[in-house]
């Protein structure tokens, strides 16, 4: 089934459309939300979450690409429930992916004080468009998918010392960018 | 503004962004450093398989003969790629597409086919066969060449069951959509036959 006739199943408040995005797209989410909280019955109720907040946003919303329109909103459950987390059940790759954006931060004039979000999240996107498509591949692989670089290298078949290398770069290159835009220190 | 500030700043990224990273397959062109050293082994490699093929078309001709249905197949498969699969909405003549992801040989494609069209198991793919006006051609120093051809015709046989899924409503339609299906590999046919029975059975 295309994505235009599960669509069509939420405007017709059809049960099916629920059941068709899961067989469609179950996997697609519960990787998305495990790689974040690292817990599979976690995982697996962010993934129904999602599904629910799906039910409730179409209509009137209808998305243009429905898997990553229901990618983001896992995305985003799966990092807000990770927030409530007590330190036991911390993500060691999820903290460390922070702490390598950290590094694109430091000493921008916004790190101590106020920033519009709204302004970063289309610094990211404009920035996105000016690299090549095989960096901006592995930077998305690694912080919006939360993939590993073992999981990385493994899926491009590359090594990990080259998804290391590239990630540097491309973090490197953000940095600047950020700077340009007005974020600078 | 903290790390984790980036990394959610990073949820409202394009939709085109989040498919490309999840269809890439990998990454052979820029991200391999094809170094001269590198170039030279592949080169070496294609030059290898290509005598081989030579030597077997003309002293083993049993080996490579075309009788066998799925000849052919493990040679050309590439696994697990996106190929659009045409088929018919609902028993009407209207053709829908949806990208399927499979091993991209005629069998797989045309299995797949065959399951959104809800084709009868007994109809199978006999032969796929691209035919060109490639030729050999002797050199002065004895060897063979092949000099590729720029006009392809693709002829594909089936089994005869296929006869009763046709009928005059879906007859037109079926068989474009197979025609569609069957040519995904990106090249310009001048005519596809499809052969059932020994007759043609497209236009």
């Amino acid at each position: 089934m295309d994505d235009a006739q599960i669509i069509q199943l939420y405007f017709e408040r059809s049960e099916d459309a629920i059941e068709k995005t899961k067989i469609k797209y179950g996997d697609f989410c519960f990787h998305i939300a495990n790689n974040i909280l690292k817990s599979k019955e976690d995982a697996e109720e962010c993934e129904n979450d999602a599904y629910l907040k799906l039910w409730n946003a179409i209509p009137p919303q209808r998305p243009n690409v429905l898997k990553s329109y229901l990618g983001k909103i896992v995305r985003n459950l799966a990092l807000r429930r990770y927030e409530y987390y007590s330190a036991q059940k911390r993500n060691v790759e999820l903290e460390i992916a922070f702490s390598e954006l950290e590094e694109c931060i430091v000493g921008l004039k916004s790190v101590e004080g106020q920033f519009d979000v709204g302004d970063l999240e289309k610094s990211v996107n404009r920035f996105l468009h000016t690299i090549d498509r095989e960096p901006r591949i592995i930077f998305v692989r690694r912080y919006w998918y939360a993939d590993s670089m073992k999981e990385i290298a493994a899926r491009f078949r590359i090594s990990e010392s080259k998804v290391k290398s590239s990630l540097f770069r491309t973090r490197n290159k953000l940095r600047i960018y950020l700077q340009k835009e007005g974020f600078m220190g | 503004m903290t790390g984790k500030d980036l990394y959610d700043a990073m949820n409202s990224i394009e939709d085109n962004f989040i498919r490309e990273a999840d269809e890439a397959v990998p990454l052979k062109k820029g991200v391999f450093n094809l170094n001269r050293k590198r170039f030279t082994g592949i080169a070496a490699c294609i030059v290898l398989v290509v005598c081989a093929f030579v030597i077997m078309t003309k002293f083993l001709p049993n080996l490579t003969s075309s009788k066998e249905p799925h000849q052919g197949e493990a040679a050309t498969a590439i696994q697990n790629d996106y190929v659009k699969i045409y088929y018919l909405e609902n028993g009407t003549t209207k053709i829908k597409e949806e990208s399927v992801k499979l091993d991209y040989t005629p069998q797989k494609i045309f299995q797949e086919w065959k399951k959104l069209n809800s084709i009868p198991n007994n109809v199978n793919l006999v032969d796929y066969k691209i035919e060109s006006n490639g030729y050999e051609k002797a050199g002065s120093s004895g060897t063979t060449g092949y000099v590729v051809g720029d006009v392809f015709t693709l002829n594909v046989t089936l089994s005869d069951e296929f006869m009763t899924c046709l009928n005059q409503n879906n007859r037109t339609a079926l068989i474009e959509s197979l025609e569609k299906t069957l040519s995904y590999q990106k090249i310009n046919f001048k005519s596809i036959n499809i052969i059932v029975g020994g007759q043609k059975v497209n236009n």
